[in-house]
């Protein structure tokens, strides 16, 4: 019975989601619809980059090197290769993937902050290199003029295209995470030596969990650089790297949608914040600071922790 | 380029060497003794750089007495810092990233209210403008006055590491925090004293930077990333290993700059990465 209720619960729930969702674009403003193909990409990249910090327990720190590549290999290609936007498209999350492999291989030999640094540094690299070849690049000022096919030129179908990727991409981190692998990788994450001892080839998995949030955290970058008509600097900078797990801390990252939840309500806060103050990071830093140190399993977390405290008081009851 | 021109070179690359040493330094030894990685520790460096700006545009001669002031006050902020830090000791690091992360956001829009967004200059002292005639050319005294006070900060930072009680204490608290707690030492004082001295270090070096460089917001990610490639280099944990590490990046860059203008910061960078592939402890680290 109350099985049965809970599955309606969240059926109607998907329901009303994937109505709004399509029928958003009818009733709200152009502005509307782009800030919210933005939330959607950084909906992607805050959980593509958990599939690192929040299942696997790998702190990086060079996520914002890999959403610029994402973008940098789509305007690169677009731009200069004058490639069509599908293959354009389909390239930027498996070269990430490939260049997350190169990377990935040097970074899990580490453990620890060496770890993160590494990832920091290669990160950098990333950022640097995107900086100063400026003949590929076109260094700080940017790759701009990317023309999309007329399908997804209009803001509203732009939206719907982008969604659907984004959906998708979703859709497959969920797989992901709720596979016989997903479970694997979080039993690393809450204990790798133990991991270890039970026969899992810890160092594989985790550079795995590593191909796999590049390869999402490309496709991101790539919307992104198509969202925005061209790649810049800014993409691949160290802030950029900072983002997506300040929305895994404010959502709550040991809940499977909590950095898309936080995502969401960082970018809602950036915007109102932003609308009458330019001191938005003062706010946010404030935030971040009361977050890391009372609230250290997010919103969602919270929530769950107490639901469940809840429900484990009520069943003693009736026991 | 006469070999002159190169010597130069080196000279004034060592002067920023020694400029990014007394950050550097500070961050080492908060890893080293805390285990604790101070994104944020540029920002205390920065703040000096303002605070000197302002000091030196009200009083004549300002720039002493910010050199005296000026790290004061942002040790008095690590103090308060360091409180916010000693909740998440014993966390994972990432809490302590996203700690520095946020201070990062809130002091950087502070600066902005206060100072606003153009970079500030601050004139130099006249006991130290015009050059030292050396090697068939004139040689910046601003730079020679960094490397002497880093250099006198070095000396004393190894006195007081290896020839006092105090120093002592640190370094076995370094090595093994029980167990000095164990003894009767007051850990969690250790702690703190550490990481206001690495602020006030990081003060000092932000004032004498105002010499070489105008002061600009957006400075301290820069120079924290400059640092850690720095303390990846040399060992983290190991003061000595920041001296190292610093005169190989200043010498690095400066000789990089001469040979390939743009691609400096990238050798660096590669150089950081080769390090932390074959030996992630850097010269003088010790493998944890």
């Amino acid at each position: 019975m109350v099985q049965n209720l809970l599955l309606d619960r969240r059926c109607w729930i998907l329901v009303l989601l994937v109505t709004t969702i399509i029928v958003v674009p009818f009733i709200l403003d152009v502005s509307w619809v782009l800030l919210l193909t933005e939330f959607s990409i950084m909906v992607l990249f805050a959980m593509a980059y958990n599939l690192m910090l929040g299942i696997t327990g790998m702190f990086s720190f060079g996520h914002g090197g890999l959403f610029g590549a994402g973008a940098y290999i789509l305007a690169i290609a677009m731009v200069k290769g004058n490639m069509p936007m599908a293959v354009a498209l389909t390239a930027a999350p498996f070269v990430t993937a490939l260049l997350t492999l190169l990377i990935g291989w040097f970074c899990i030999r580490l453990t620890g902050i060496y770890f993160s640094i590494l990832t920091l540094a290669f990160g950098q690299l990333i950022w640097v290199t995107i900086w100063k070849m400026r003949t590929v690049t076109g260094g700080d000022d940017g790759l701009a003029g990317l023309t999309v096919p007329s399908f997804v030129a209009s803001p509203q179908n732009q939206y719907y295209f982008i969604l659907a990727l984004v959906v998708l991409g979703l859709a497959l981190i969920r797989i992901v995470a709720e596979s016989p692998m997903g479970f694997t990788l979080k039993t690393i994450r809450e204990n790798e030596k133990r991991a270890q001892s039970i026969g899992i080839n810890v160092k594989r998995y985790q550079l795995l969990a590593f191909i796999l949030s590049g390869f999402f955290t490309g496709l991101a970058g790539a919307l992104f650089a198509l969202f925005q008509r061209g790649a810049y600097v800014e993409f691949a900078n160290v802030s950029r790297a900072f983002e997506p797990v300040f929305a895994g801390v404010l959502g709550g990252m040991h809940v499977f949608w909590g950095p898309a939840f936080g995502a969401a309500v960082l970018l809602t806060l950036d915007k109102f914040v932003g609308e009458f103050t330019e001191y938005w990071p003062l706010v946010a830093g404030c935030i971040l600071i009361l977050l890391v140190l009372f609230l250290p399993d997010g919103i969602m977390g919270t929530v769950h922790k107490v639901i469940k405290e809840q429900s484990t008081k009520r069943n003693a009851f009736t026991a | 380029m006469g070999v002159n021109d190169i010597l130069f070179q080196v000279l004034t690359g060592v002067g920023k060497g020694m400029n990014l040493f007394l950050l550097a330094s500070g961050l080492s030894l908060i890893y080293g003794v805390l285990n604790v990685v101070n994104f944020a520790h540029a920002t205390f460096y920065l703040l000096a750089a303002f605070i000197c700006y302002s000091i030196a545009s009200i009083f004549p001669g300002g720039f002493w007495i910010s050199l005296v002031v000026a790290p004061v006050a942002v040790a008095a902020l690590g103090v308060f810092a360091e409180r916010l830090f000693s909740r998440l000791y014993d966390k994972e690091h990432y809490t302590q990233i996203m700690l520095a992360w946020a201070l990062i956001l809130v002091f950087g829009d502070l600066m902005k209210l206060t100072w606003g967004r153009e970079g500030k200059m601050v004139a130099t002292p006249p006991f130290l403008s015009g050059g030292i005639f050396m090697l068939g050319g004139s040689f910046p005294v601003t730079y020679l006055f960094v490397i002497f006070i880093a250099g006198a900060v070095a000396f004393l930072l190894y006195l007081a590491l290896y020839r006092t009680r105090i120093g002592i204490f640190v370094r076995a608290a370094a090595a093994d925090a029980e167990m000095t707690s164990a003894l009767g030492i007051p850990v969690e004082v250790l702690y703190s004293g550490v990481f206001v001295v690495a602020c006030w270090l990081a003060g000092l070096g932000g004032v004498v930077s105002t010499l070489l460089s105008p002061v600009f917001l957006g400075a301290d990610l820069e120079v924290i990333l400059s640092a850690f490639i720095i303390v990846i280099i040399g060992g983290m944990g190991s003061v000595l290993g920041a001296l190292i590490g610093s005169l190989i990046y200043g010498v690095i860059y400066s000789l990089g700059v001469l040979a390939l203008p743009r691609f400096a910061i990238v050798f660096l960078y590669i150089l950081m990465v080769l390090v932390l592939i074959f030996r992630p402890y850097g010269i003088l680290g010790k493998p944890r």
